[in-house]
């Protein structure tokens, strides 16, 4: 045996061996009868055949989207017209600040945001019911010889479907992955798979501009999430992160007809978590920009100090086409991208999703809203995300690595889109 | 581990005829949804949708997929059928729930649909399952050959 010859190696060489004297003892040992097809059986052989796997991947992944996107919009719209109709309230209170605070920041914050728990609780059922089933791990088998070539291993895979849940959990995912170097990557690229919290910025947005084809542009953002991950593996496997990625062993479970029990109680567990975060840390981002945006008082939202923040750093953001309340928007986002969403409700003093699409369609071309999307995909993590990265590289300096690196590939990807649209002719 | 001889030769490539049948109307009908989408034609009731067109032409192939061993009487050949089968009947059950979810924005009285009616939904993946109902038939006549465990 080769001195030269890797951890990595050695362990496969292990398990070979190990199945190898299993074999051979229950061959031994055990007189074999004829056996049925289980249904496991008969769909593991379609589900891993060489040639339909990603493309029945695909069919699940698009079911998916469609489920959650579709299937979820009339419940957002119910939502949407409660807190409206609760909010005309708010004009019966004479005081005219007070109004504001009760109509603008506590229903407008809050309420539009929570019209989003309907596709973020749709789209954590479809998730765990794919979990419950057994369908995830045959993923991370179906994907390893796509991930091998973008240098990660199958794993991998596992911690990116987690991420369209919330990286925060898919990066702690990734503690399952043995290389060192497989694990680092991982993690650096987990960002950019667009989790639950995008999704509200996506949906305004895409219905703000695209009409019957929003729902291709919500896909198409799910899918340069998954080429700009797939693009950092391959430059920090050739740059800062060179080897070759450990291979892949994976025992299958079984597959099982999924639990809905289980599906809805995993579904409202994950949802409870979004709706404490709308009541907790959304609820006072939403109290303070509407502080930011209302004062110093009696003066037009032009000159307000969320203003004046914003046309700080609007010069930044000019050349893609996004004002001073996107700026706002990007600041704020870094606390919780929710805030994206609920700072143009704020900042627009508007509520209801039709009357909020109507105001951003006004204030950008298509361009720059599909180049808004694609920016607040990749732009820097959120603070949770940066911290769990903190904590599971335990140094700040990968966390910064992610800050700086996911700004410049944003900013470079969102000027792409409005260089190459307006060159095509779009504006 | 396969089993042959479950059924005869003959049922063989005849079920494997009908699955190749069924995978090219899904190819055919999928490459319709492409070409509308593409504003290279403008076929009637079918929608102009790429994405959707190609999920039509990947079950189509799940289903092409298993003819080899269908026509051979192969036992692991009705794999593909079954798969083939769900997947159709699973994305026929989300488009019959998006024309339930469409009809309830109309009830909203929402701007996009105040001229919405039920068979404006009408789309190929909603009632091509028809035409896999032998072969729901086939599996079941072979359910004892199937470990559910």
């Amino acid at each position: 045996m080769s001195s030269k010859i890797s951890k990595d190696d050695l362990e496969v060489l292990l398990a070979d061996k190990r199945y190898e004297l299993i074999s051979k003892v229950v061959n031994a040992s055990v007189v074999k009868g004829e056996r049925k097809w289980t249904l496991s059986d008969m769909l593991d052989k379609v589900y891993l055949d060489k040639y339909l796997g990603i493309p029945i991947f695909l069919l699940v992944i698009w079911f998916m989207f469609q489920f959650t996107f579709v299937i979820s919009a009339p419940f957002m719209d119910m939502i949407g017209m409660f807190f409206l109709w609760l909010g005309n309230y708010a004009y019966l209170i004479p005081n005219e600040i007070l109004a504001s605070f009760i109509k603008d920041a506590l229903i407008g914050g809050i309420g539009f945001i929570l019209v989003f728990v309907a596709p973020i609780s749709f789209l954590f059922f479809t998730v765990a019911v794919l979990e419950d089933s057994g369908y995830i791990a045959r993923s991370a088998f179906v994907m390893d010889r796509i991930m091998f070539r973008i240098g990660l291993t199958g794993r991998s895979f596992i911690p990116m479907i987690l991420g369209f849940g919330c990286n925060v959990p898919a990066i702690m995912a990734s503690r399952s992955i043995e290389g060192e170097k497989d694990r680092l990557i991982t993690i650096l690229i987990n960002p950019f798979i667009s989790c639950s919290a995008r999704l509200p910025i996506y949906v305004l947005f895409a219905g703000a501009f695209f009409g019957n084809y929003a729902g291709f542009a919500i896909w198409s953002m799910y899918l340069l999430g998954i080429i700009v991950a797939i693009f950092s593996a391959l430059l920090f496997r050739k740059t800062i992160l060179k080897g070759e990625p450990a291979p892949l062993i994976l025992e299958l479970p079984i597959f099982r007809r999924p639990s809905l029990k289980t599906a809805f109680s995993l579904m409202w567990n994950r949802t409870s978590t979004f709706i404490q975060k709308v009541f907790t840390y959304l609820l006072i981002g939403a109290i303070f920009l509407w502080a930011l945006s209302n004062f110093p008082l009696e003066v037009n939202i032009e000159n307000s100090y969320a203003a004046m923040i914003g046309h700080l750093v609007e010069p930044i953001f000019k050349p893609l086409g996004f004002d001073w309340r996107s700026a706002v928007a990007f600041i704020f986002g870094f606390f919780a991208k929710e805030i994206v969403v609920e700072t143009f409700g704020i900042l627009y003093a508007i509520e209801g999703e039709a009357a909020m699409t109507k105001a951003i369609s006004g204030s950008m071309t298509a361009l720059s809203g599909f180049a808004f999307m694609a920016f607040s995909l990749l732009y820097i993590p959120c603070i949770a995300t940066l911290v769990t990265i903190r904590k599971e590289t335990d140094s700040w300096k990968w966390a910064g690595l992610s800050i700086i690196y996911s700004f410049i590939v944003a900013y470079l990807v969102a000027a792409l889109i409005v260089g190459l649209g307006r060159f095509i002719g779009f504006d | 581990m396969e089993k042959k001889g479950s059924f005869s030769s003959k049922t063989g490539i005849l079920i494997a005829g009908y699955a190749a049948l069924i995978g090219l109307f899904y190819v055919f009908f999928g490459l319709l949804e492409i070409l509308n989408g593409l504003d290279m034609t403008n076929f009637y009731s079918i929608p102009s949708d790429i994405i959707g067109g190609l999920m039509l032409i990947f079950i189509g192939f799940i289903f092409l997929r298993g003819i080899g061993e269908l026509s051979q009487a192969k036992i692991s050949g009705i794999s593909y059928i079954l798969v083939g089968i769900m997947m159709a009947l699973s994305y026929s059950g989300l488009f019959i729930l998006i024309i339930g979810v469409e009809g309830i924005e109309f009830l909203l009285g929402k701007e996009e649909f105040l001229d919405w009616t039920w068979h404006h939904s009408i789309r190929p993946e909603i009632w091509l399952p028809v035409i896999t109902i032998p072969t729901i038939l086939f599996l079941y006549s072979h359910k004892k050959t199937i470990n559910p465990y």
